[in-house]
């Protein structure tokens, strides 16, 4: 089967398919992609005109009329002009110059455009029905390139599956021809993809055939509210280019990952790689509606009905949150108001995939939510009508929930010796993608998103967490915490309980979601919130009773502190996991402040490595475009001195070595050499650390420098005056 | 307090509310309060604060909302075609906050976002024309275009004394505080006459014009 399609310069695709251990190319010269246009009120006299406008243009090679659906809740065909593009890759230019002529001789908007964004490889195996998961196991090779080394143009520092490659230019270029034909990879793993470009500058061709292809340049682009850096796209003939730089899958899952997606989206292996979670699920939708004979809409047009400042109010309202007053509760509180406090005894117990089961169970997608067909109101606060046929998006995500929950059996049933790498990876890609379909609804580039959808799930969680919680109190139970999908509960006292689990049971029958029994906790403690208002993040961390953990391997749960965040420095992440101990030997904060001051000694000492006080930072912003002098800007300023070019969206790493100057003085990059760092700096962000395990007990930073200023002594001597 | 603001007429009425956003909701209120009929709120930008609006409506009023969000220039501009079907000469008010902001996304072509954006102005003008209906917009992108397209241009501004709404036949006379009111000149003048009793009488229109 075809695991990768290159797009030949005149437009032909040719597959690559696996053919015994080997690998077979075939050009399909025969191939004409297609788009289709649709008019407004289904006017045939625009789709008239239309074939006239395009007739005399050589990238359009045929005209027809069909009938398609043209959304999801269609109940007819509509009549559609199907053109078809001489050139894969052209159909996107098609679709601009048809807006422009558009433009030219009529309002906006009277023809709609579909199939037309879709990647010309994954188009491809739609069209033709073909299968791109490969039939056998690919052969991978690594080629790696440190960001430095890519910046300075040396090939010297180039690793083959972790091996130099060579000491000079004509050694790199000997050891990486004789491992592409000794493995003769289906695949290429690269640090960047830029090693393509690199290498051919240096004479070696990576693909299968001579030649490489630069696919888009690097962009900085906005989505979600966070800025994203994608990197250029090269393309090899004959293999699989996966930019580790670049491809979210594979950083939080593996090939198995990938693989899978390959197989459920149809979508091949080098354009699933690089897809972002949205990519992914648009995919997966895509393939879907093309069963339902459903066109794929490149610009969305569906609008928010009118509704309500009553439903809107109700809408926005975000997940259930349930952040009892601590004071004197029945819960063994011991700490300040707003949810924060320690308990004792807790169990955890969550609803598993609570948003994409609510799609499925309650069959929430965009056709079947505010239907004409069906009164009443089945979506809680909302009163929105709910169709009772076979939701689109439950369809899409049942098979992923589905799979999930067999490997996670499987995985909760294998022998010890086995290795469940490749289902951990699976069930971990399509976790991101089941967390993101909910937010997905709500964004408003999802070709099949729809706002009203995002705030019918929403509402069904929130009645779904009001029920658990109920249930579960007149149990006997007592709620101390709850949020989104998962609640923490007390037996109350004076009271006689039901056994949790047979209350997660009777919970799980009512609302149709699995309630599962997530552990017991011997102390769990939530953290202050660090604004008074907002969406609180939730931070809290707690020890689990033994043998009753969901995950043997940990002794703690963490949400939210800095152990947990990709950006603290090794050295303070673990400092904190070490003040976790402490805290869990007596939860009082005394011993926690003293644990302290020997980090703190050990930091003023200058004993750290420097490589454990590297801190990771995603950048927003170009260096210039900083107001304050921050250590991300000092971190670009220096990339930049060094012809280490960081773009917005990028991860930059560095060490802070003087945090009282600015600019690139500041800090050193990850990658240069030096012993040097700034104690205070980091100091500060130790007892920040320390601040979050005893903000539970409702000490602050304040009253953390005050006990150390008390409690100085000889030994202690080495901590400075705390600022 | 709302005696002081206008109600609106009729026709497209650009709200110029500079640095002061919370100038619409206390139009919209005011011009509610004496109106019947139903209120189409298209909105861009998270104008449509539930909790805004209805701080400056009575329940009833708040009532008649009727609230869809836009989130690109393609819904926005259907959302605009849709308003013919929706609107009728019962409708109290249309309001349009931000009305360019979206076409000025880089999310649509330019020249799409152009036709959008005309064919926006048009239909609003249109519509208030043949059904004379008020309609209420505001923009913080391309003002000019909107205020030549609109039939008249109002003026908030917040001023140490509070909120000043200007408009081709009003003007605020009394300003509200947390702690009471305070007058201008005007208002002295219109309620006393000038000083010079042969002068003409001070081009003041009167506090609450009748619609």
């Amino acid at each position: 089967m075809a695991f990768k399609i290159d797009v030949r310069e005149d437009g032909v695709p040719v597959r690559w398919a696996t053919d015994g251990e080997g690998v077979a190319a075939t050009a399909d010269p025969e191939y004409e992609p297609a788009l289709y246009a649709a008019a407004r009120n289904d006017r045939t006299r625009y789709l008239d005109w239309l074939a006239d406008a395009v007739a005399p243009d050589p990238k359009v090679t045929a005209v027809e009329r069909e009938r398609r659906f043209t959304a999801l809740g269609a109940t007819e065909r509509s009549p559609v002009l199907r053109l078809s593009i001489d050139r894969l890759g052209e159909v996107r230019q098609v679709g601009r110059e048809i807006r422009q002529r558009e433009h030219e001789a009529h309002a906006p908007g009277v023809l709609s455009l579909y199939d037309v964004d879709l990647d010309p490889q994954f188009r491809y195996c739609l069209d033709t029905g073909r299968d791109p998961t490969p039939g056998r196991d690919l052969r991978t090779l690594s080629l790696s390139l440190p960001p430095a080394a890519l910046a300075a143009d040396d090939l010297t520092a180039l690793t083959v599956d972790g091996d130099s490659a060579g000491d000079d230019a004509a050694a790199v270029r000997r050891g990486v021809e004789r491992a592409l034909e000794s493995c003769d990879p289906d695949v290429l793993v690269l640090s960047s993809g830029d090693i393509v470009a690199l290498l051919a500058d240096a004479g070696v061709d990576l693909g299968r055939r001579p030649g490489h292809r630069k696919l888009a340049g690097e962009s900085t682009y906005a989505s979600y509210g966070r800025v994203g850096h994608s990197p250029a796209r090269y393309d090899v003939p004959g293999r699989v280019v996966v930019d580790r730089s670049n491809s979210f899958l594979l950083g939080h899952s593996s090939m198995a990952g990938l693989r899978y997606f390959v197989e459920r989206a149809g979508k091949p292996l080098q354009e699933v790689a690089r897809d972002s979670i949205g990519g992914v699920l648009t995919a997966l939708e895509v393939r879907h509606a093309r069963e339902r004979d459903v066109l794929a809409p490149w610009q969305k047009r569906q609008t928010e009905r009118w509704k309500s400042l009553d439903t809107l109010h109700a809408a926005d309202r975000g997940g259930f949150t349930f952040q009892p007053d601590t004071g004197g509760s029945a819960g063994g509180a011991n700490g300040d108001a707003g949810g924060s406090g320690v308990h004792e005894a807790v169990h955890e117990l969550d609803f598993a995939s609570l948003y994409p089961n609510i799609i499925r169970e309650y069959n929430v997608s965009p056709e079947t939510i505010c239907c004409d067909c069906h009164d009443g109101a089945a979506v809680p606060e909302l009163g929105y009508s709910v169709c009772e046929r076979d939701g689109f998006l439950g369809d899409v995500l049942g098979p992923l929930l589905d799979d999930r929950a067999g490997w996670k059996a499987r995985i909760a049933a294998a022998d010890e010796r086995a290795s469940t790498d490749d289902l951990e990876a699976k069930a971990d890609a399509v976790k991101w993608v089941l967390v993101s379909c909910f937010g997905y609804q709500g964004y408003r580039h999802a070709k099949f998103g729809r706002i009203e959808t995002h705030e019918a799930i929403n509402a069904f969680a929130r009645e779904i967490m009001l029920t658990a919680k109920e249930r579960l109190e007149a149990a006997g139970w007592h709620v101390v915490h709850g949020i989104v999908d998962s609640l923490w509960v007390t037996a109350a006292p004076d009271r006689e309980q039901t056994p949790v689990r047979e209350v997660a049971a009777a919970v799980t029958d009512e609302v149709g979601i699995e309630l599962e029994y997530e552990g017991r906790f011997d102390w769990i403690a939530f953290c202050p919130r660090k604004r008074a208002s907002g969406a609180a993040l939730m931070r809290y961390f707690g020890r689990w009773a033994d043998g009753t953990a969901a995950s043997a391997s940990e002794r703690y749960k963490l949400r939210g502190i800095e152990a947990r965040q990709r950006s603290t420095s090794p050295f303070v992440a673990a400092a904190q996991r070490d003040l976790l101990d402490a805290f869990d030997r007596g939860r009082a904060p005394e011993p926690v402040c003293d644990r302290l001051a020997r980090h703190l000694a050990t930091l003023r000492r200058g004993d750290v490595p420097r490589d454990d006080l590297v801190v990771t930072q995603r950048v927003s912003k170009r260096a210039g475009e900083y107001r304050r002098a921050s250590r991300a800007k000092a971190a670009l300023e220096r990339a930049a001195e060094r012809g280490f070019e960081r773009n917005p969206g990028q991860s930059i790493e560095y060490v802070v070595v003087d945090d009282d100057r600015s600019g690139a003085e500041r800090v050193r990059l990850a990658f240069e050499d030096g012993t040097a760092y700034d104690a205070d700096c980091y100091a500060d962000r130790l007892v920040r650390a320390c601040a979050s395990v005893l903000g539970p007990l409702g000490w602050d930073e304040r009253r953390i420098r005050q006990y150390l200023d008390g409690t100085r002594d000889a030994s202690l001597s080495s901590f400075g005056d705390g600022r | 307090m709302n005696s002081q603001l206008p109600t609106l007429e009729p026709g497209v009425t650009f709200l110029d509310d500079g640095d002061t956003p919370a100038a619409l909701y206390r139009l919209v209120g005011r011009h509610l309060a004496d109106a019947n009929g139903s209120t189409y709120w298209l909105d861009a930008r998270n104008a449509a604060s539930p909790d805004a609006i209805r701080r400056h409506a009575d329940g009833r009023v708040a009532r008649s909302v009727r609230v869809a969000r836009a989130f690109t220039g393609y819904q926005h501009y259907e959302l605009v075609r849709s308003l013919p079907a929706e609107v009728t000469p019962r409708t109290a008010l249309v309001v349009v906050p931000n009305v360019a902001s979206l076409y000025a996304e880089d999310d649509v072509p330019a020249f799409e976002a152009e036709a959008m954006f005309d064919a926006t102005l048009e239909l609003l003008a249109a519509l208030a024309d043949a059904l004379a209906v008020p309609v209420l917009v505001t923009a913080r992108e391309r003002r000019d275009r909107v205020r030549d397209a609109a039939d008249r241009t109002v003026t908030a501004q917040r001023t140490q004394a509070g909120l000043r709404v200007d408009g081709p036949s009003f003007r605020t006379d009394v300003y509200w505080h947390d702690w009471g009111f305070q007058t201008t000149i005007p208002y002295w003048v219109d309620l006393l006459g000038a000083a010079d009793a042969d002068a003409e009488p001070a081009p003041v229109e009167p506090a609450a014009p009748e619609v």
